[in-house]
């Protein structure tokens, strides 16, 4: 696996991280009732809405950061086969 | 012709993160709080959207391996494999994201519903496409993979019409499920913006992954020029 490859697959660890980090805050402060069996009796608690928010930027910003690792690693092979090209010549 | 296309390319990255935040911006501070399930149901706008995604991605993988074992064209073995690898990136989200929504409302992270199961089948279908690109050498890896794209979208309508064709605990589907299903308008136009992100997200992912696969195998082929005497 080349270096830009597992620098693209980091960004998407942290993605992964954040949904658990997302799983974790979410459900924190439910009570385990379901609101579909019935809502009246078993109210859930909010769930913590900038957590929840923080998670889903964390997310956003791993799938930015595999796009801009992609990006870059495209540009860098492009100079290496402009190299290339000129050695040819 | 380079130059251009890497302007065009950076110009969506700059887009893209911009729509990124103003769908975040809408989801937590436009759209609604649903009255039944309080602020999770906002995990909804990735949900939905991330399962569109996929669906999308395995159907392109679909099509470009129909064309691939017809014209033998390297290029769209390149599309079915970026596009492959972005669904299961996509269904993985979503199979994450279903039980972080499902714990506190149904009061259980996973259930053995048609529509659950049907989706980890499909996620396992492309993982199987994608050990297979892992593992075997050249031309065998992608006709056999074109093979594996092609059965593996059969899956997809099942998945899709499983909360339709059986009783399952999955919620049935907001937008044209029929009698009272429907969304408030400020969610539904949350809902089309995150719809239309994910996809623009979708096209940029598979853009840049299918010209590095090009570029890829033209700088081994020169390295290859290079060895032979």
């Amino acid at each position: 696996m080349t270096g830009w490859k597992r620098r693209a697959y980091a960004p998407l660890a942290l993605a992964a991280m954040a949904l658990a980090l997302t799983a974790v805050t979410a459900v924190a402060g439910h009570d385990t009732g379901s609101a579909a069996a019935g809502y009246a009796g078993a109210r859930p608690v909010p769930a913590n809405t900038s957590y929840l928010l923080g998670a889903f930027l964390f997310v956003w910003a791993g799938l930015w950061a595999y796009l801009a690792a992609l990006h870059k690693g495209q540009r860098r092979l492009e100079r290496m086969i402009g190299r290339l090209e000129e050695k040819e010549k | 012709m380079n130059r251009n296309r890497a302007l065009i390319d950076s110009i969506l990255l700059i887009l893209l993160g911009a729509l990124m935040v103003a769908d975040l911006f809408l989801i937590f501070r436009f759209a609604p709080v649903e009255r039944t399930m309080g602020p999770i149901q906002k995990i909804f706008y990735f949900h939905v959207p991330s399962a569109w995604v996929a669906f999308l991605a395995f159907f392109v993988t679909f099509l470009a391996s129909v064309t691939y074992l017809v014209t033998k064209r390297e290029s769209h073995d390149c599309v079915a494999s970026s596009s492959a690898a972005v669904g299961m990136l996509f269904c993985t989200i979503v199979l994450v994201t279903g039980p972080i929504w499902g714990k506190p409302v149904w009061g259980i992270w996973w259930t053995w519903d048609p529509r659950l199961t049907s989706t980890l089948v499909l996620w396992f279908i492309y993982v199987a496409y994608l050990l297979i690109r892992s593992y075997l050498p050249g031309a065998r890896r992608a006709t056999l993979s074109a093979v594996v794209g092609i059965f593996g979208f059969l899956n997809v309508p099942l998945v899709y019409m499983s909360i339709r064709w059986w009783r399952t605990q999955h919620p049935q589907p907001v937008l044209a499920g029929g009698e009272g299903s429907g969304l408030d308008p400020r969610m539904k136009l949350v809902f089309f913006f995150s719809l239309f992100v994910f996809t623009l997200l979708y096209y940029v992912i598979v853009r840049l992954r299918v010209r590095l696969g090009s570029l890829e195998a033209r700088a081994s082929r020169l390295l290859e020029e290079r060895r032979l005497p």
